[in-house]
């Protein structure tokens, strides 16, 4: 997924390293940190050329995106659903791998909608989108975002078992529309970029440090970044 | 139908009695664990896993394990547990409907994975996984069947 999101947002700063390993990837953000635009943009990355799409969400984006860099075509291969209950999802992927023809891509947003029940329902809907990614051959890219601060303690430790890579959206303090974007995959140099989202609904990203502040709170969890 | 015990070998361990099959020397049947396991693949088992490992081997002894496929080609697991509760595990990556996976795995991450998930392995190495076919909607409520309590 990460080629998918360095596609979505162009070459990363100055330690940007060709040989990027694919991982599910989990997007982590603040409210109105730009994590549905990010999943949309990267969902349309490769204009017309890209794979097939399907984004899951439990509403609509209150914007849909602007054709893929101006590619209508890249439109036509994004297929948009909004299944509102957990049941609903595992139906929707269930589908997913009945199709002759499966996505590429699979992108979730809202994960944190999706998770209810015990202690193992972030773990069940981690499972159920590996199991949906996985199910078709060859497997689709998986990217889901969860706003944080997480609905418990427990939350994001178990999504990063099953999610080894990791993009984490700062809202830059006291500057507005600004985020940052931190890109972290295992065994790998974190990377980063700038967000800048613009009145009109585009977006405009820029390289930016990869490197964090330390021991910042990024998950909003209210501990330390345990990285 | 006539259920054979493998034969009982001379390794004790903890108090616990390791059943090795020592060959066939009896008519092959369908379900018969195939193959001798060696001393140092248990000790590796027993090694790695922990209280895990035997557990598992007794749930792949008693054909536990069934795999549950779906026309599209998506599979399950379902684990018949001592008690006679099902428990479900997914077979593209470590999820079990067990407490025991929510509890010991996940939140002390005092364990690998469970007995289930263990027997599931051992169960497709040997090949001793009982076959079922379902319906895709009957493997998705497979797939979203709630966490069992402790049995």
């Amino acid at each position: 997924m990460a080629a998918a999101l360095e596609r979505a947002l162009g070459p990363a700063g100055p330690e940007a390293d060709a040989s990027v390993p694919e991982a599910p990837l989990l997007v982590l953000g603040p409210a109105g940190s730009g994590r549905t635009a990010l999943l949309l943009r990267a969902a349309l990355a490769g204009g017309g050329d890209g794979p097939r799409a399907l984004f899951l969400a439990p509403s609509a984006p209150s914007r849909l995106p602007e054709g893929g860099g101006g590619d209508p075509r890249a439109l036509q291969r994004l297929e948009l659903r909004y299944p509102p209950t957990l049941a609903a999802l595992a139906q929707e992927l269930g589908a997913m791998a009945a199709r002759a023809r499966p996505p590429g891509l699979l992108l979730l947003d809202g994960l944190e909608h999706y998770i209810q029940g015990g202690p193992s329902a972030p773990a069940r809907l981690a499972a159920l989108l590996l199991e949906a990614s996985r199910a078709p051959r060859p497997p689709a890219r998986l990217l889901a975002a969860l706003r944080v601060p997480p609905p418990g303690p427990r939350v994001l430790p178990v999504l990063r078992r099953y999610f080894p890579a990791e993009c984490r959206l700062r809202p830059l303090p006291g500057v507005p529309l600004r985020v940052n974007v931190r890109l972290v995959l295992p065994g790998s140099v974190p990377r980063g970029w700038r967000l800048r989202f613009e009145p009109h609904g585009g977006l405009n990203v820029t390289p930016g440090p990869g490197d964090g502040d330390g021991d910042e709170d990024e998950d909003g969890d209210g501990s330390g970044d345990e990285g | 139908s006539c259920f054979v015990r493998p034969a009982v070998s001379a390794i004790a361990w903890q108090g616990a009695a390791f059943t090795l099959h020592k060959g066939r020397r009896h008519k092959p049947t369908p379900w018969s664990i195939p193959a001798a396991i060696p001393d140092d693949l248990l000790l590796g088992l027993k090694f790695i896993f922990g209280p895990s490992a035997v557990p598992a081997l007794d749930l792949v002894d008693q054909r536990s394990v069934t795999r549950v496929v779906s026309p599209s080609g998506r599979t399950a697991y379902q684990v018949l547990g001592s008690s006679g509760k099902l428990y479900t595990c997914y077979s593209s990556c470590h999820f079990c409907t067990c407490p025991a996976f929510g509890f010991t795995v996940l939140q002390k991450s005092e364990s690998l994975l469970c007995k289930h998930i263990l027997a599931v392995y051992l169960s497709q190495a040997m090949g001793a996984c009982q076959e079922l076919t379902v319906s895709e909607e009957q493997l998705t409520s497979i797939l979203l069947a709630e966490e069992e309590d402790e049995g």
